[in-house]
């Protein structure tokens, strides 16, 4: 069994956050004690080793309470959600002290990876998130929720109720380097490697550890994984940053904060999102960054390039030309003659939100031309040229168009949509 | 060597039973006979089995012995027989060899350290009624699609099974003379999941009573005994709802 198993938290002394991020956690948790708060969620986001699902468990060890977890991706449809954390959110625990008068909680309910959970477009299920958000609401005991990615799941289907029923806290150890959290959290890692170290019999030198944690940041895991490595080796050197897949907040910011060409390439290596979405985040942010015109039409320039490139893909059906567009994007940042030098939150391409919330209708519209097509011997491009006539047709005579859309067996939404209402 | 006999009937009653909470199990057999114990995720509802070796047409171990399973491959499997066959079961090492008749199929088994089997907690009440299946039955399908709880009352004189939600109820009520035996000096109320309660009793057709014991928002235990012969013993346990 791997270290980062074998001791992996199973009390509040063990585990490595800081004093800072422990107070917020348990100001959440104290309010459970006494009697149902509000926000009866708590959802924990960071980077994936940081200790967030050891966190749940230690708090419930704190009180003598089991966790009632919900993993993997079998167990995320609406009904699973129902039949396991909506049960257990309802109910006591059959293991719960009931010799004793039932004032605090029995259990923790923890959901671990919740922005994997299915938002759920698929037949009758209507959706896992949706789910958990009226168990939140109805739960008479705690629930903490895991995520990486908080602001992806903000933008799932059903994740508002969520949302609102919850606290949500970053996973986040400290600000900067150096700072006082950093430090806290320095002095709690040295010592919990050390307790480990010693009760395995091993010894590291402080330099492999420190560098060890150099190259590691805040990710317990990969420490722990790193420190056994070394600790089994003869001769425990190692160099070299450990593989990380950079997400596009990452990558944005190297492309068009920092602005260094080698190091804007070095985080595409390794990607978790596709060169179309890195040009429309880039063509989203970059007016807030960029200065004066001139630099801002050169970078529009430069992206319009390397979205020609991205064009060719589908265009000429060669992969390759992916290549060009990745790496022209990459050198944005590089053709800007000055640059916001102020914290920037980038935001989110407003092309994506718009199309995802008139999705339906797309869709619909889509269905629609395709039945049309078929009944006129045409292309749905034909039908699309000649949709005036459809909507005139609706509103000169509605008996006509009702039993057209009856032959053609349209649903509502795309007699609403044809229609033109 | 691992070899048993029992009747498909039994096997199957087990399996459809431990499966209303569980997919997977791990059986403990020993000199008396097998046991199986289970928790279902949410921690609501707990299952104790036992099977003595008296219930098994033959029972042949050479030491105390565990199989973990998947309930639903056991199931499939015993759908290949008739009702009135006896199966034939024999353990290869990380395999569960059957034999009906004329067709053999063997499982791959669970690996042991994967499947627990929790502890039994320590509850007890002294008020109970015993109350025949078929009544406990009608009472919880009243209910069924009025609310997702139902409450349980019981006092000297009779039992009542009541379910509510904004617009519409349903009650049980049986008075102390028609119920086989109660046991009760004041008057206890509990509200428990429906949904656990009606699972389990539809996987228990050849139990004849059933007997209900609970107090205060305090767990209920049901005892009885169920598979042909009515040599196999079942405990379940139901945690209460929270008002």
């Amino acid at each position: 069994m791997p270290w980062s198993e074998k001791y992996r938290p199973r009390n509040l002394q063990d585990i490595v956050i800081t004093d800072d991020l422990y107070t917020r956690i348990y100001s959440w948790v104290e309010k459970w004690l006494s009697g149902r708060p509000q926000k009866k969620g708590l959802i924990l986001y960071g980077p994936p080793g940081t200790g967030k699902s050891s966190t749940a468990y230690c708090i419930a060890d704190s009180f003598g309470i089991p966790v009632i977890e919900m993993n993997g991706s079998s167990q995320r449809n609406s009904d699973k959600m129902k039949e396991i954390a909506g049960n257990a959110a309802m109910t006591r625990d059959i293991f719960s002290n009931y010799s004793e008068p039932n004032t605090k909680p029995d259990k923790i309910i923890l959901i671990d990876e919740a922005d994997n959970i299915d938002a759920g477009r698929t037949g009758t299920d209507s959706g896992g998130i949706r789910e958990l958000g009226s168990i939140i609401r109805n739960t008479a005991c705690p629930i903490i929720l895991t995520m990486n990615d908080f602001y992806e799941f903000r933008r799932k289907n059903g994740a508002d109720t969520v949302i609102s029923g919850s606290d949500a806290i970053e996973f986040k150890q400290y600000a900067r380097r150096n700072d006082n959290n950093s430090k806290n959290f320095r002095v709690k890692l040295l010592k919990r490697v050390r307790d480990i170290l010693a009760k395995e019999g091993k010894s590291l030198g402080p330099e492999i550890l420190n560098d060890i944690f150099e190259r590691n940041g805040t990710d317990i895991r990969a420490i722990l994984n790193d420190v056994e490595a070394a600790a089994s080796s003869s001769s425990p050197t190692m160099s070299g940053d450990r593989d990380e897949s950079s997400n596009i907040f990452r990558s944005l910011e190297s492309i068009l904060i920092d602005r260094d060409p080698v190091k804007s390439l070095s985080a595409l290596a390794d990607k978790d999102f596709t060169v179309d979405q890195l040009l429309l985040w880039i063509d989203e942010n970059l007016v807030d960054v960029a200065d004066n015109p001139a630099d801002l039409s050169s970078s529009y320039e430069n992206i319009a390039i390397a979205d020609l490139y991205n064009g060719f893909v589908i265009k000429k059906q060669h992969f390759a030309f992916q290549g060009y567009a990745q790496e022209i994007a990459a050198l944005t940042g590089s053709t800007l003659q000055n640059s916001a030098r102020h914290f920037l939150k980038f935001q989110f391409p407003v092309y994506l939100s718009r199309m995802s919330a008139v999705r339906d209708s797309r869709e619909a519209r889509k269905s629609v031309q395709l039945k049309l097509a078929r009944f006129n011997h045409s292309s749905t491009g034909t039908i699309s040229a000649y949709e005036w006539f459809f909507r005139l047709l609706a509103q000169s005579s509605g008996q006509e168009f009702s039993s057209l859309a009856s032959r053609l067996l349209l649903s509502e939404a795309e007699a609403r949509i044809i229609g033109g209402k | 060597m691992t070899a048993l006999n029992i009747s498909v009937k039994n096997l199957r009653e087990l399996a459809d039973l431990i499966n209303t909470v569980v997919g997977e199990a791990k059986f403990k057999f020993d000199k008396a006979g097998m046991l199986v114990r289970v928790v279902d995720p949410a921690h609501v509802a707990m299952i104790n089995a036992e099977v003595p070796r008296e219930a098994f047409v033959e029972y042949q171990i050479d030491s105390d012995e565990e199989i973990a399973l998947d309930l639903e491959k056991l199931k499939n499997v015993l759908k290949l027989a008739g009702s009135n066959d006896n199966v034939f079961v024999r353990k290869t090492n990380d395999k569960l060899k059957f034999e009906l008749g004329t067709v053999s199929k063997s499982i791959t088994l669970l690996d042991n350290s994967i499947v627990t089997v929790p502890k039994i907690p320590q509850i007890s009440s002294e008020s109970f009624l015993v109350i025949s299946r078929g009544d406990f039955e009608r009472g919880l399908k009243a209910a069924e699609d009025v609310s997702d709880a139902i409450k349980f009352t019981l006092s000297p004189e009779e039992f009542t099974a009541r379910s509510a939600s904004d617009s519409e109820d349903s009650e049980m009520t049986i008075p102390k003379d028609m119920l086989k035996e109660i046991k009760c000096s004041g008057t206890i109320k509990s509200l428990y999941p429906l949904e656990y309660l009606l699972k389990f009793v539809k996987s228990i057709p050849s139990s004849e009573t059933l007997k209900l014991s609970f107090k205060d928002d305090y767990p209920l235990t049901i005892e009885f005994n169920f598979g042909g012969s009515g040599l196999m013993k079942g405990l379940f346990l139901l945690a209460p709802r929270t008002e």
